[in-house]
């Protein structure tokens, strides 16, 4: 057990350095350099040497990654080019707005997505099928912006109940922040219930055709004691990965929602920090999102392994 | 055998249902793309999705013809006009027409999401299909690579690298491209890991392919349905991504008529003018769903399991004939209650939304404490019968006639209630796979306890007594420990126990096993056969027992009931049925089982032409007159009713020269005549050099670390230290149980696996060497027939390419020549030269290992591996096979090294038989020398495995103990941990020496040869 999980966890940590790599990689070594960013395109090519002096910029790339990978590690994240402020404070402040919609998402989609997975395997074919069938389509042939902007319409615009961005002031009531928080969860768990729920249908389906549901149909138990005893811990291996890519998804589909909400989240700032090209403030954003998506892959790992005695004792 | 031919070119099959005559005339590529649209056609979402998708690919070309409008064209005078006759999706903020706007924004949309899907599949498919193939470092760089990659969200990685290389459509294109590549890559490379292991890739290798053919043109073919599904879904989400990016600002910039765009830009008039924002948001919603409908109906049309094709493929073809007439046996029931009674049962299958009957007027008595045998070929109904009894028949099948009485109790009328409380309860049921049977995630003890708890309520502590005591009535090894495992952990003797533990712990009235032991290794099964037999004897459970093979049932039942085409067509009891058969297909199902006194010098198997009719395809008459060789005219007009026999009254048979059939002879099977293992000698040993010497060989697996951090491996001894010599034109035979290393050895020789020790010397010259190396005369020379018939064959090639590919890699460039030899070769296998049009899925397994043998022998071989040749064949096709190998032999003097696991088949056709054990050989010699006394004491265990009790002398001689794991063999004799002659320390310690029998036979064993003589 002990062997597995750090043999996992190496494996996430060695991810994260290619990541790292790859992050300083784009952004910093192809065509582009931050100081003429900074400066713009018509500075002189003298006070671009020096201020590539002053950033180190004239070293040789691995000096640099090296000191950057330091500088991550430390603490010390940079300033942002645009917003003239430390990186640092402004990504976990963003990042905590994110993870308080990403988990709010995850607490309502996640339960209520393998619900109807259940409900859809188990009446396959059937009317309640075909209605989750037939939603979960929809819903994910709908983009997030497009999900999102047509929530708007109807909640804010005609039916005038909810607010349809969610400028944060600092001053208003906790039940007053709730509203905001409504629009952009229930986008966001409109896509992640379409994913778990297809998913989970099709598994439970697989499962339910299997011979051990047969012998255990023929062994005379009551349906509710064949799936939830039976059913359930097979067919719930498949929906762990679905639920562990979906937390990727919450990390950067926040991007779209976000955006549109005017929600002041990790998401909003990736997209601030990448049209500005505001190197350190992308840098931090990204690793911190492949960081949360590779604890949650790492999470999905174990869950698998514990729910899984063929890997658990194989 | 070739009436036989003749008459299997009328079958046609499970899929094309192609008409007799169309076989002459070559089926085009074109005929077989056209059945991938009829099963979309089938899918009606899926060609919803085909036309929604067809529109927009149609707007795409003719945009700017279509569209009213220029989509450039401003008009300040009317901005942001709702819809109206001039505009149908009303004006923007610049007064451009929203609808030509969306018109020609669906082009660019194609343009993106299909040059992306494009550059994503391109990159994915090379990554998955070098790291498949190549597997070692190469895979794993190359997916580690990918994993990277995956550890980005997707938008976030397409993000990041917009942001450097600037928004413009090429960029999105690479973007996405790069991002849809890791999940192409992963199921490409799943799949190649599986095909590249099938028979068709080793065949190709055998006759000295390129890597790059085997690729290109063996792996990628079958790979080619998840890569149609995949790249279906990579242009629904090159379309929600790209359009998510232009949203953002970070894709295609204005004034390009970009759906995500015009979205993004109508946001800004949400309150005043939705239409704008509405009408494209609309486009990009149906062009989705369209495609996500098209790649659902490709999916289901590409996995032939999840379309309603399935039940083509149902177990049990017959079809809806008139119901026979009550049996005469059926009135002569003794007073005694019977625990089984079926009348008349007939069950249907829907198929394609028409309900077939499969099973047709089969009746059947059991009594308490009796043992019925179904017995018959693959698809006679014998499952689908048993399955009708619990009345579980899916949701495509139902009881359509007759009557299943349980008990007096009419199964068909019971309520779901009623029928769970006679699940489990009155009724036990043993399946043929135990591991499948088993729940893999619950341990055995739940498994076992709920039944005790549901049908008795119980509560735990008694459940746990009433399991504990019922796995030590089978026999279970530490009870209490197998409890705490779960199902993988066993072996498969002891899954099978747990399953019968399962079946008998309510102590049901009635108990049907469905091919028990047909799964087991030999000696597994013997002793499970036992316990089924003791338990007979404790419990006075009624049992039907289900199987194929006559010895088993021989050895069980008291009756039995021969199914054929879903009738019954013989029943009665055992000694009756087998020893004075009655009906003709009884009589060739006896007479085509290779014994274990029979050899191929004694003269041909008894085979049956043709094969079992199709459901939809039964004939008129009696079902068995097109490959009966009593059949008269009256067969094929009348149909024959289940008659009692004058003299048995308990002895029913469905034919009208059921008399004359049983005054022919009188049939003695089922005597292992020892006389006759003396009399016949194979092939004297030839003196001479032999043509293929193996010398102390070895094969060690999991030698290398298998990944970053993968564990390393236990060395397992696949094979170890074996020496065999095969002379020209002789068969020798490697027989053992699974895992012992036969095969292993037998690829080992093709080339298929380099031997980790030792050597193999072919002609004179070694040839320790993966085929690849080896000389073209050499990889000509040794050539192998496989196990599976499904995966012998490429299913993406022409039965007529594969034999012309194999003579064109022999050297035979004249196009016309290797035409004509072609057929030629499909005649030599008694096959049709039509054959050469056809595909593998349209033939049976018979005719597809008759092909593989026409591969096998197309560059005139000296040396044919044939593993498992017949294994997965139904018995009177391997009767047909055997008859063809011999024949060949005598035409062509070719070597066959014959591995097997089955006894009666390697008595019949090897000259020499080399028994094997946990990688080592124990003993050599001729047939008849290794058949009798004096043995090695596995081989002695082998043999009583299969002799059924009552006919021998001897007590039968069971192992105890299971196989030791190879990875860990024990020290000394291998065999010692389960030998019931251990001598002591010495087989412990000690590799046995070979000790000299005569005439070539040698024994491994610490035993002296007297002591093994005596035995």
């Amino acid at each position: 057990m002990l062997r597995f999980v750090l043999q996992r966890f190496a494996m996430v940590l060695l991810t994260l350095f290619a990541v790292s790599v790859l992050v300083f990689v784009v952004t910093e070594v192809l065509p582009g350099d931050v100081a003429t960013m900074i400066l713009g395109q018509y500075a002189t090519p003298e006070s671009l040497a020096v201020l590539r002096a002053q950033l180190d910029l004239d070293q040789p790339a691995l000096v640099r990654y090296l000191s950057w990978l330091q500088g991550m590690l430390m603490g010390d994240w940079g300033e942002s080019l645009y917003l003239n402020v430390p990186v640092r404070p402004l990504v976990l402040q963003r990042f905590s707005n994110t993870v308080l919609i990403a988990g709010l998402t995850l607490l309502i989609g996640v339960p209520l997505g393998i619900l109807l997975g259940i409900i859809a395997g188990l009446t396959r074919d059937r009317w309640p099928d075909q209605l989750v069938t037939v939603g979960t389509l929809l819903t994910l042939s709908l983009p997030g912006f497009v999900l999102a902007s047509f929530l708007i319409m109807l909640f804010s615009s005609w039916l005038g109940l909810l607010p349809s961005s969610s400028m944060i002031e600092p001053d208003i009531s906790p039940l007053e922040a709730a509203r905001f928080l409504v629009l952009p969860t229930l986008t966001l768990v409109m896509a992640l219930l379409a994913h778990i729920a297809r998913q989970t249908r099709s598994s439970i389906i697989e499962v339910m055709e299997s011979q051990y549901i047969r012998t255990a149909i023929l062994k005379g138990l009551p349906l509710h004691t064949v799936v939830w005893r039976h059913a359930l811990k097979n067919a719930m291996l498949p929906t762990i990965s679905v639920i562990a890519l979906n937390v990727g998804f919450l990390m950067s589909g926040a991007i779209i929602v976000e955006n549109v909400f005017a929600y002041p989240g990790l998401g909003r700032l990736l997209l601030l920090a990448a049209s500005n090209q505001d190197i350190p403030l992308l840098q931090a954003s990204v690793l911190i999102v492949t960081l949360i998506f590779g604890l949650a892959n790492l999470a999905a790992d174990l869950l698998y392994y514990y729910l899984n005695p063929r890997i658990r004792y194989g | 055998m070739l009436q036989e031919s003749s008459d299997s070119i009328q079958e046609t099959t499970h899929h094309t249902q192609v008409p007799p005559d169309a076989v002459t005339s070559r089926p085009s590529r074109l005929a077989r793309a056209g059945q991938g649209f009829v099963l979309l056609y089938r899918h009606p979402a899926g060609l919803a999705g085909l036309l929604m998708v067809g529109l927009y690919v149609f707007l795409a070309l003719t945009g700017e013809f279509v569209a009213p409008y220029a989509y450039t064209a401003q008009n300040l005078q009317a901005t942001l006009q709702p819809p109206s006759a001039a505009h149908w999706f009303g004006t923007d903020q610049f007064g451009r027409d929203v609808f030509s706007r969306v018109i020609v924004g669906s082009r660019d949309i194609m343009v993106l999401a299909g040059s992306a899907t494009a550059l994503g599949l391109l990159l994915g498919v090379t990554v998955g299909l070098v790291a498949g193939y190549y597997r070692g470092w190469i895979d794993n760089w190359l997916m580690r690579t990918m994993d990277v990659l995956l550890a980005f969200p997707t938008l976030l990685l397409a993000l990041l690298l917009l942001s450097t290389l600037g928004p413009s459509l090429i960029n999105v294109i690479l973007g996405i491209g790069i991002v849809t590549m890791p999940p192409i890559a992963r199921v490409v490379r799943s799949v190649v890991l599986a095909v590249r292991e099938l028979e068709f890739v080793d065949a190709a290798r055998l006759r000295g392919e390129t890597n790059w053919y085997i690729m290109v043109r063996e792996i990628l073919p079958n790979a080619r349905g998840p890569i149609v599904v995949e790249a279906a879904l990579n242009v629904s989400y090159a379309i929600l991504i790209g359009s998510a990016l232009s949203f953002l600002g970070m894709g295609v910039q204005p004034p390009a008529p970009d759906w995500g765009l015009q979205v993004s830009e109508g946001r800004n008039f949400i309150l005043t003018a939705p239409w704008v924002m509405v009408f494209p948001s609309l486009a990009i919603a149906s062009l989705v769903i369209g495609v996500n409908l098209l790649a659902d109906g490709m999916s289901a049309a590409f996995d032939p399991a999840s379309t309603s094709d399935r039940q083509l493929r149902s177990p049990d073809p017959a079809t809806g004939l008139l119901p026979g007439t009550p049996p005469a046996h059926a009135s002569l029931a003794s007073p005694e209650n019977p625990v089984l009674q079926i009348k008349d049962l007939q069950v249907a299958y829907r198929q394609y939304g028409r309900w077939v009957n499969v099973v047709h007027g089969v009746s059947l008595t059991i009594r308490p404490g009796e043992t019925f045998g179904l017995v018959g070929e693959s698809g006679c109904g014998k499952s689908t019968t048993a399955l009708a009894i619990m009345n579980y028949l899916g949701r495509n099948g139902r009881i359509s006639g007759g009557h299943v009485l349980v008990q007096g109790q009419d199964v068909g009328t019971l309520s779901a209630d009623e029928l769970r409380r006679l699940r489990g309860r009155r009724i036990g049921m043993v399946y043929q796979n135990p591991l499948a049977a088993l729940n893999p995630s619950l341990r055995i003890d739940v498994q076992i306890m709920e039944l005790v708890r549901l049908h008795e309520q119980a509560d735990e502590a008694v459940a746990r007594q009433r399991a504990l005591a019922m796995l030590e009535r089978v026999h279970m090894p530490d009870p209490e420990a197998i409890m705490r495992r779960y199902p993988h952990q066993l072996s498969g003797g002891m899954q099978q126990r747990v399953v019968i533990a399962m079946a008998l712990i309510t102590n049901p009235a009635l108990l049907i096993m469905d091919e028990p032991t047909t799964g087991l290794d030999a000696t597994t099964a013997a002793a499970v056969l036992d316990l089924i037999n003791e338990l007979k004897q404790t419990f006075d459970t009624a049992i039907l027992y289900i199987s194929h093979d006559l010895n088993v049932i021989a050895r069980v039942c008291d009756h039995v009931g021969v199914m054929y085409a879903g009738q019954l067509v013989e029943s009665g009891a055992i000694d009756t049925v087998f020893r004075r058969p009655r009906h003709p297909y009884t009589l060739d199902l006896l007479e085509c089982v290779p014994q274990l006194d029979r050899h191929y010098r004694h003269g041909r198997l008894r085979t049956i032409e043709g094969r079992v009719p199709l459901p939809t395809q039964l004939p008129p008459g009696c079902v068995y007159h097109p490959r009966c060789r009593f059949s008269h005219d009256r067969c094929r007009q009348e149909e024959p009713d289940l008659v009692a026999s004058i003299e048995l009254p308990s002895h029913a048979v469905r034919c009208f020269f059921a008399e004359q059939i049983a005054a022919r002879r009188s049939h003695e099977r089922l005597q292992t005549d020892q006389d006759v293992l003396h009399r016949v000698d194979g092939r004297p040993q030839e003196r001479h050099m032999p043509m293929l010497a193996i010398d102390t060989l070895a094969k060690y697996y999991g030698t290398q670390p298998t990944a970053f951090f993968g564990r390393q491996q236990r060395m397992v001894r696949a094979v170890n230290d074996v020496s065999l010599t095969v002379h020209e034109g002789e068969t020798v035979a490697l027989v053992g149980e699974s895992g012992c290393g036969k095969t292993t050895l037998g690829r080992c020789v093709v080339g298929l696996l380099t031997p980790s020790e030792g050597r193999i010397v072919f002609q004179g010259s070694d040839v320790t060497l993966p085929a690849s190396e080896r000389p073209d005369h050499v990889r000509r020379a040794v050539q192998m027939v496989f196990q599976q018939p499904d995966t012998t064959l490429n299913p993406h090639h022409a039965i007529g390419y594969i034999l012309d590919r194999t003579l064109q890699r022999f050297g035979l460039k004249n196009g016309a020549e290797r035409q004509a030899r072609v057929s030629e070769l499909l005649t030599s296998v008694r096959l049709d030269a039509s054959y050469a049009w056809r595909y593998p899925s349209q033939l049976s397994g018979g005719e597809k290992q008759r092909v593989a043998i026409a591969r096998a022998f197309a560059s005139a071989p000296d040396l044919i591996v044939c593993d498992e040749a017949v294994s997965a064949l139904d018995v009177s096709v391997q009767a047909a096979i055997l008859n063809l190998l011999v024949d060949l032999q005598r035409e062509r003097n070719c070597a066959y090294l014959f591995v097997s696991h089955d006894l009666g088949v390697v008595r019949y056709i090897a000259d020499r038989i080399g028994v094997m054990y946990l990688g080592r050989l124990v003993e050599i010699g001729t047939a008849a020398q290794v058949f009798a006394a004096p043995s090695h004491p596995y081989t002695a265990a082998l043999l009583s495995a299969v002799i059924a009790a009552d006919t021998s002398e001897q007590p039968p001689i069971r192992l105890t103990g299971s196989l030791p794991s190879p990875a860990n063999p024990p020290a000394g004799c291998p065999f010692h941990t389960r030998c019931l002659y251990k001598l002591g320390p010495i087989c412990e310690e000690v590799i046995p020496p070979w000790q000299d029998a005569g005439d070539g036979h040698t024994i491994a064993c610490h035993l002296p040869l007297d002591e093994l003589k005596s035995k």
